[in-house]
């Protein structure tokens, strides 16, 4: 039962940065974009690269983030379809760019740590590559419908600042550069900043809001893609290499239950507020995830340890 | 030389996140509103809070930004004067506030992280009010040019909420309640958003100047004022407690000498901008101070180590 304390104790700090971005946004007329700037291009590159110099690289270990990747390509467009029959407006569109898109970063990132220490955070990040290439590729395009072409979309994914640092931080872990204790003490830092801000975020947008308003429809078809299909797709995988390859071990398998009970992303309400995609519904959908947590996160642990990959 | 080498390499992260907000200023179009309002209302006090509640708290420390104060307004005043002798117009008052007043906060307290034991970085922020109390009182009195009320400066004072975040954590460190393991863990992370954050609002203010000014007689007095006579008084003071007060520890020597070695701080700007006193000069300045910066710290710590530094 310890785990659990520290989980829940992990999530409380959270959801005050949430209180916290929110009175930011409100009263002290703090900017999200510049915010958001700050994350994307600022602090995760270093943070993306610095994970990588201490990952152990295998073969084996590439092919996460193209799991990851391929997986939630397979999850957005399915949802993306079956939506399109209930919904003729652009929920379809809304539901299928956000449901695989986790806030596994901000949101994550100080939980995984606290539990897996920061080798385990690591591997995580870099599993983690798959959901950003998709949250800045197919999802961006879903969410635009059609104000982009592909070929556009496909520029902004080479804008990434965190696949370059990706490749930059595989290409240090090669040659055998490694963090030395500054460099350490940075990464803390920028990886604390990233937390901070990232989970403000959640807030600040919201507090931009004219109001919250819920439809419980789509976010039932939200949240049985996001807590239902997404971890039953990361379990499949698990089963087929526990089952046949055999390529991955514990460790991953417990990393990856994780990374599928992670809440929604905040940059959902950013597009969707981009997109006019009803916004209001995306900031409560966030809110409401952000909150579902004490009960996605433990029960995560709680596979994890039910199948003996702790 | 090794020894300044590796502190000069140590200060190249910070000086890196400087250039990274200098970028996200200019080129990101990144607020600098947004950043400060950060920095001032949710970060700074958080981290102050946390330091303070942390600290060893002695009686004796409410010296410290006394003396800190005195010695900042010395040097103000010494340079006013001689800035009239020299000049005769504003730009003696604008000398003398940059002289005496120096980055203590966004530049000072990641210069005493990298410095100092965790556990003196409380009584750093705690000798640190002594800067606020400057710029409620002298700063003020000086950009307001003799207008000057006790209200008002009373209420410029209390708007810090630098000051709320100290009283608080001084009477939660009396208190004697710890602090738990997850509220420490995510106060180190607010801790890395002060030093990153922080830097970066140097560099996104940086950005803001439009037309860098080069005066070689107005920065070299500045200079002589800020990176030679105000570390020199304050080692002046270290070495009287040395040799015959005996009231403070090495520590808190080290940390009233950190505080008179920082570049000259950014507010600067703001109040020449307030006062009409050449706010390109002022932030070109500024701009000139923290590079040089990068040199001096390293030099000016190494001869305090080596000369002044008394290790038991």
């Amino acid at each position: 039962m310890d785990v659990f304390g520290v989980i829940m104790a992990d999530l409380v700090p959270l959801y005050l940065l949430i209180g916290v971005g929110y009175i930011a946004g409100r009263y002290l007329d703090v900017n999200l974009h510049s915010i958001s700037r700050i994350c994307l291009y600022i602090l995760l590159p270093p943070v993306f690269l610095g994970a990588m110099t201490r990952i152990d690289i295998q073969p084996s270990l590439i092919v996460l983030p193209l799991i990851t990747l391929v997986s939630s390509y397979i999850i957005t467009l399915s949802a993306l379809n079956i939506a399109k029959r209930i919904w003729q407006d652009g929920t379809a569109n809304s539901i299928a760019s956000a449901a695989v898109n986790a806030n596994a970063v901000y949101f994550g990132l100080p939980i995984v740590l606290a539990l897996f220490g920061p080798h385990g955070a690591s591997i995580y990040l870099f599993m983690n590559l798959g959901g950003a290439i998709n949250n800045a590729s197919l999802s961006y395009y879903i969410s635009a419908r059609g104000r982009f072409t592909v070929q556009q979309s496909l520029k902004r994914l080479m804008k990434l600042p965190v696949l370059y640092a990706v490749v930059l931080g595989l290409v240090f872990n090669y040659a055998g550069i490694t963090m030395n204790p500054i460099a350490e003490k940075y990464w803390d830092y920028a990886a604390g900043a990233l937390t901070i801000l990232g989970m403000m975020m959640i807030g600040i947008s919201v507090s931009k809001l004219g109001g919250l308003s819920i439809r419980w429809g789509e976010l039932g078809a939200l949240f049985l893609i996001k807590y239902v299909a997404w971890p039953v797709m990361l379990g499949a995988v698990i089963f087929v290499d526990v089952h046949w390859f055999g390529w991955l071990n514990h460790e991953i398998y417990a990393l990856m239950i994780i990374l599928s009970f992670m809440p929604l992303f905040a940059n959902y309400v950013a597009y969707a507020a981009e997109n006019n995609l009803f916004p209001e519904r995306a900031g409560s959908a966030v809110l409401l995830s952000s909150l579902f947590s004490t009960v996605a996160i433990p029960f995560a642990y709680f596979l994890i340890q039910y199948f003996g990959f702790n | 030389m090794d020894v300044v080498l590796t502190l000069a390499g140590n200060l190249v992260p910070l000086y890196a996140l400087i250039v990274l907000g200098y970028i996200a200023g200019k080129f990101f179009n990144v607020d600098r509103q947004t950043l400060g309002a950060l920095g001032i209302y949710i970060i700074m006090p958080i981290v102050t809070f946390g330091y303070v509640a942390q600290m060893e708290f002695r009686p004796s420390y409410i010296a410290l930004p006394v003396v800190f104060y005195a010695m900042i307004t010395c040097v103000c005043f010494i340079w006013l004067a001689a800035g009239k002798k020299v000049y005769g117009d504003s730009r003696a008052n604008l000398m003398a506030i940059s002289s005496a007043s120096g980055n203590t906060g966004y530049f000072g307290l990641p210069l005493a992280l990298m410095l100092l034991p965790e556990e003196w970085v409380g009584v750093y922020i705690f000798a640190n009010l002594g800067a606020l109390l400057f710029e409620a009182t002298i700063l003020y009195y000086l950009a307001a040019r003799g207008r000057f009320s006790v209200r008002e400066s009373l209420i410029k004072l209390a708007r810090f909420p630098t000051i709320y975040a100290v009283a608080a954590g001084v009477a939660y460190n009396l208190s004697g309640t710890g602090m738990a393991d997850v509220v420490v863990t995510y106060w180190e992370y607010f801790k890395g958003s002060y030093v990153v954050i922080g830097m970066m609002i140097i560099g996104a203010a940086l950005a803001k100047v439009k037309r860098m000014v080069w005066a070689p007689r107005f920065i070299s007095l500045t200079f002589a004022g800020k990176f030679i006579m105000l570390p020199l008084i304050s080692v002046g003071l270290i070495m009287l407690d040395q040799s015959a007060l005996h009231l403070f520890d090495a520590q808190v020597h080290k940390i009233m000498f950190i505080l008179t070695i920082v570049p000259i701080g950014a507010n600067i700007a703001a109040f020449a901008v307030e006062m009409d006193l050449k706010p390109e000069k002022a932030a070109s300045t500024i701009l000139y101070s923290t590079v040089f910066a990068l040199i001096s710290i390293p030099f000016s710590l190494y001869l305090y180590e080596n000369f002044i530094a008394i290790t038991p």
